[in-house]
Parts: C-alpha cells; sequence; structure tokens
C-alpha cells in the first residue's frame, strides 16, 4: 500500500498524476474515432509535425503548447489543401506534411543552440506540470469529451458511410476537419505527458486495444479510456519507483494495456471455438 | 409513407428545413443531367428522366455505363456539371429527408463497432438533426423497417458480423426508416438469394402502393419487368434508347 500512497505525498505527484488522468481520458475518447476512421498515421504525424510551432514559439517567448496548435491546425489545413479534388491520397499528403513540418521543426531546432529546452517537449514532461497547466488540460478534457458526445452520431454515420451522409445535407468532409481540430488540443495535452515522439502511446494504443475487446462504439471508447487511465496511473507510479522517464513508462504500460486486450480476444477467440466444436459434436 | 411533422429538426443539416412538395409536381424530373469526376471522366451525359409518385424507374446496363452516377448526382453527392434535377419540384438538397439513398454494400466502413439497430437508427438521422436526439416515432421508425426487411432477430447483432445479403437488408431497412417518399436504390437485389429478393421487391412494391417513387440499379432486369416496374436501359452514361414512359 505504501508504494502507492508514498509517491502521492508528494504534491508535484499528485498533480503529475491527475494530470496524466485528464491526458489520458482526452486521448482515448478522440483515439477511438482516429482508429475507427483508420487515421492512426495522422495522429501520430500530426504530433511529430507540431514540432515547429513549439520552437517558434520558444523564439518568440510565447506558450509553447499554444505554438503547437497553431502548428497542427496548419498541418491540418495543409493536408486538406493537398488532397483537395481528389489527386492525391491523404497517406501521401499526411507523409509529405509530416515530413516537411517535422524537418523544418528540426531545423530551426539547430539553431537554437538550446536543445535541452525541448526534451521535454520531445518526451514529455507530466511531473512538471504546473497548477495553470491543470487548468488548462481540464478544459481540453472537458471541451473533447463534451463535443464528442454532443456530435456523437454525426461522427459515426460520417465514419460508417459518408456518402449516405452527404445524401442528407452532412458534410463528411467538414466533419473529419472538426474531429481533426479536436485532435489538435488533445494531441498538446498528450505531448505534455508523454512528448511529441510517443503521443501514439496514448492516442492509438488505448483505442486500438479496445478494438479488439469491444463490439459496441461507446464501449470502445470506454474501454479505450481505462487502458489509457490505467497505462497513465501505473506508468506515473512505475517510473517513481524505478527512476525512469515517466512519458516512456507510460507509453509503455499502454502497449502492455494493448498486449492484454489482445490476450483477450484471443482468449475469447478460443473459448468459441471450443464452444462452437461441442455443439457440433 | 409515414406523413411528416410540420415542423423538421430544430437545427437541419445543410440549414435546409421540411420543404413541402410543389403542388402537383412529379416525384423526379431529370433533365440533360451530365456528372462529370475529377481528372475530366464523364461519367453521365444528357440523360433526363421523369418519375411520378407510385413509379417505379429501374436503370440497367453494362458496369461502367453512369447509373450509380445518375443516383449520386440525384441524391445529391456527386454534383451535377449541367443540367437540372427537381426532387418534387424543389432543388435536391432543398428538402433532404424525402430522398432516401441506398449505396452499394462495398461503399460501407462495415467494420466501424456498431449493431444493425444502430445502423438503421442512422436512417432517422436527417429527422433529428444536429443535437438532435431519437424519440418514440424514431425507435417505431426503426423498429417497423427492422420487420418489413427481416432484421428484428438480428437487431442487437455488430455489422461486421452480417452476410452479404443481411447487409443488403440492413442497408435497405436504413433506407426504409428515413421514411421518404423517394427512394434511390443502387443494386438493392445484389447478393440476395431469390427468397430474399421476393422480399425486397415486396417491400419496394409496398413503398410504391404507399405513393412513393423509387429509381433502382439491377442486374435482375427480368424481375424487374414482370414487377411492372419501367426499364431504362443505359448505355455509355446516356439513355440507351427513348423510353417514352419516362424520358421526356
Amino acid at each position: 500500500m505504501n508504494w502507492l500512497t508514498e509517491p502521492l505525498s508528494y504534491g508535484f505527484m499528485r498533480t503529475g498524476l491527475l494530470a496524466a488522468v485528464l491526458v489520458s481520458i482526452s486521448c482515448a475518447a478522440v483515439g477511438a474515432h482516429v482508429v475507427a476512421r483508420r487515421m492512426s498515421f495522422l495522429g501520430d504525424a500530426l504530433a511529430h509535425t507540431m514540432l515547429p510551432g513549439i520552437v517558434i514559439a520558444f523564439l518568440l517567448g510565447a506558450s509553447l503548447l499554444g505554438g503547437a496548435l497553431v502548428a497542427a491546425v496548419v498541418t491540418v489545413l495543409i493536408i486538406a489543401a493537398i488532397t483537395r479534388g481528389g489527386r492525391v491520397q491523404e497517406d501521401a499528403a499526411i507523409g509529405v506534411a509530416f515530413t516537411g513540418m517535422f524537418a523544418l521543426g528540426v531545423m530551426m531546432l539547430s539553431t537554437t543552440n538550446s536543445f535541452r529546452d525541448f526534451t521535454h517537449i520531445l518526451f514529455g514532461d507530466i511531473l512538471g506540470v504546473g497548477d495553470g497547466d491543470l487548468v488548462v488540460l481540464g478544459i481540453i478534457t472537458g471541451v473533447v469529451l463534451l463535443t464528442l458526445l454532443m456530435f456523437r452520431r454525426e461522427l459515426e454515420v460520417t465514419a460508417v458511410d459518408p456518402g449516405y451522409a452527404r445524401s442528407f445535407g452532412l458534410r463528411p468532409d467538414r466533419v473529419r476537419l472538426g474531429l481533426l481540430l479536436l485532435l489538435a488540443p488533445t494531441i498538446v495535452a498528450g505531448i505534455q505527458a508523454v512528448g511529441v515522439l510517443l503521443t501514439t502511446g496514448l492516442l492509438i494504443v488505448p483505442a486500438a486495444g479496445a478494438f479488439l475487446v469491444t463490439r459496441r462504439f461507446r464501449t470502445t471508447m470506454l474501454v479505450a479510456m481505462l487502458v489509457g487511465l490505467g497505462a497513465s496511473v501505473a506508468g506515473v507510479l512505475i517510473s517513481y519507483h524505478a527512476g525512469v522517464s515517466t512519458g516512456a513508462t507510460i507509453a509503455l504500460c499502454a502497449c502492455v494495456g494493448f498486449g492484454a486486450c489482445m490476450g483477450i480476444a484471443a482468449l475469447r477467440s478460443a473459448l468459441a471455438t471450443i464452444t462452437s466444436r461441442e455443439v457440433l459434436e | 409513407m409515414t406523413a411528416h411533422p410540420p415542423h423538421g429538426p430544430r437545427f437541419p443539416y445543410g440549414g435546409r428545413g421540411h420543404r413541402d412538395p410543389v403542388p402537383g409536381a412529379p416525384a423526379l424530373v431529370v433533365h440533360d443531367l451530365m456528372v462529370r469526376y475529377p481528372g475530366g471522366i464523364t461519367a453521365v451525359r444528357s440523360f433526363s428522366v421523369r418519375l411520378e409518385r407510385g413509379q417505379c424507374g429501374v436503370l440497367v446496363g453494362p458496369n461502367g455505363c453512369g447509373k450509380s452516377s445518375v443516383l449520386k448526382a440525384i441524391a445529391g453527392i456527386a454534383r451535377p456539371a449541367a443540367g437540372e434535377v427537381r426532387v418534387f419540384g424543389n432543388a435536391v438538397g432543398a428538402c433532404h429527408h424525402r430522398t432516401a439513398y441506398l449505396p452499394q454494400v462495398p461503399e460501407v466502413a462495415w467494420a466501424f463497432p456498431i449493431s444493425v439497430r444502430e445502423m438503421v437508427m442512422q436512417g432517422r438521422d436527417v429527422h433529428m438533426g444536429w443535437l438532435g436526439r431519437p424519440r418514440h416515432a424514431d425507435e417505431r421508425a426503426v423498429d417497423d423497417a427492422l420487420r418489413r426487411t427481416g432484421l428484428e432477430a438480428l437487431a442487437t447483432r455488430s455489422v461486421d458480423a452480417l452476410s452479404g445479403g443481411q447487409r443488403q437488408r440492413a442497408l435497405l431497412a436504413r433506407a426504409l426508416a428515413q421514411e421518404s417518399e423517394l427512394l434511390l436504390l443502387d443494386e438493392p437485389l445484389t447478393a440476395l438469394d431469390e427468397d430474399h429478393r421476393q422480399a425486397i421487391t415486396r417491400v419496394i412494391n409496398e413503398a410504391l402502393a404507399q405513393d412513393a417513387a423509387v429509381l433502382m440499379t439491377t442486374h435482375h432486369v427480368d424481375e424487374a419487368r414482370s414487377a411492372g416496374h419501367v426499364i431504362i436501359p443505359m448505355r455509355d452514361g446516356a439513355i440507351a434508347d427513348g423510353n417514352a414512359l419516362v424520358a421526356r
């Protein structure tokens, strides 16, 4: 029990844990939509393309998270512009935007001579979260969950059958753009926890695991949030005791959660096979 | 078809509300329609058709002759490069709830984790609009559509666990749940065995008897002809020969 309570006797640990919980919930909820729409590559790419925004914000002395947000929105608009007209496939457009933006970020980073200032952006710094950041993360999580709840039907029908949705006046491209704009602050929150390089760990991995063990989208979102939440709590506690990077530990715990989901799915499939064999006999 | 409430959703999609049909207007009038896709490919050229309430037009022809593109243009999915489409006297999109579109099975993301009932409920989305929630009338319409298509027993099953024929029926149930007056059905009889083809044909005939109009594509020409439907042969994006009943 002391293993659990001792880290929480420190204020920064309590704040960090709460931040990790908020981030994991919003990332998993949006991640479920991202995985369902086969946009996982975009989610990962978007996290990387935020780098130039962060560097510019640093050089201007502005909010790094604000810079990341602007870069994410710019990336989304660049991808939309490249794919407009249908001549370039979206995965190719993502590859172009991803490479261009990340290369620009690394190039700008090399001019600052202060790589150390950016390590928390690259690898996360959940234990360095202040009260102000916590409020921002809380607002992002609230807005994300509320938006997904309010537009649940529109998100689902445009994902299942965009042609049908268009036939009754919904614009699937705009709904998708809305989801991408929601994804941007979510990834910014994810960067706070696990950094640019490991955001996929909270965005994609829990949702990918949840899809293996669920048959209804609402349950998928719930299980994804639980996996992300478990990974965050376990990651923060394990990293404290082992003295290792918190962001990396959270991402690794999410992968363990994915593995557990795979195991459950395989077990369920084996049981179903045995049952059907017994019925046939 | 069920009478529509005098007021549509509070926040309708596309910003268009429930608009009444123009008195005396045919269910569908298409005049000199041309559909062109990116890259300059012309899928439909100079296509005209006219359907009255209670009438079923059946587009037939080889693959790639433009049948699906005609339906997509009328449904508002493909934008016409030229020509005019009027649905109950109104422009396309003036009243979305009056037109229900059934896509071909491969165009749907069946891996998305929803039940058959949830998919059929999507047919009610146009009546709910932004921020709307299903009401008793929506639940009743879904129950009715599931019953008519023989899917009641599969209502809670995931759509990715359905066979090809069951998927076809689920899409038809969704179109029926919309309670529209113009049904645009792209290959509704594909992947169905004979019993289910007859059942679906019966459902289509019921809709026609309730004064709806139907425009559909099919490869089962003989069944469509024996059901008394109007055959509209297509070739290279246009009507292959003049049809006095529907093409004006």
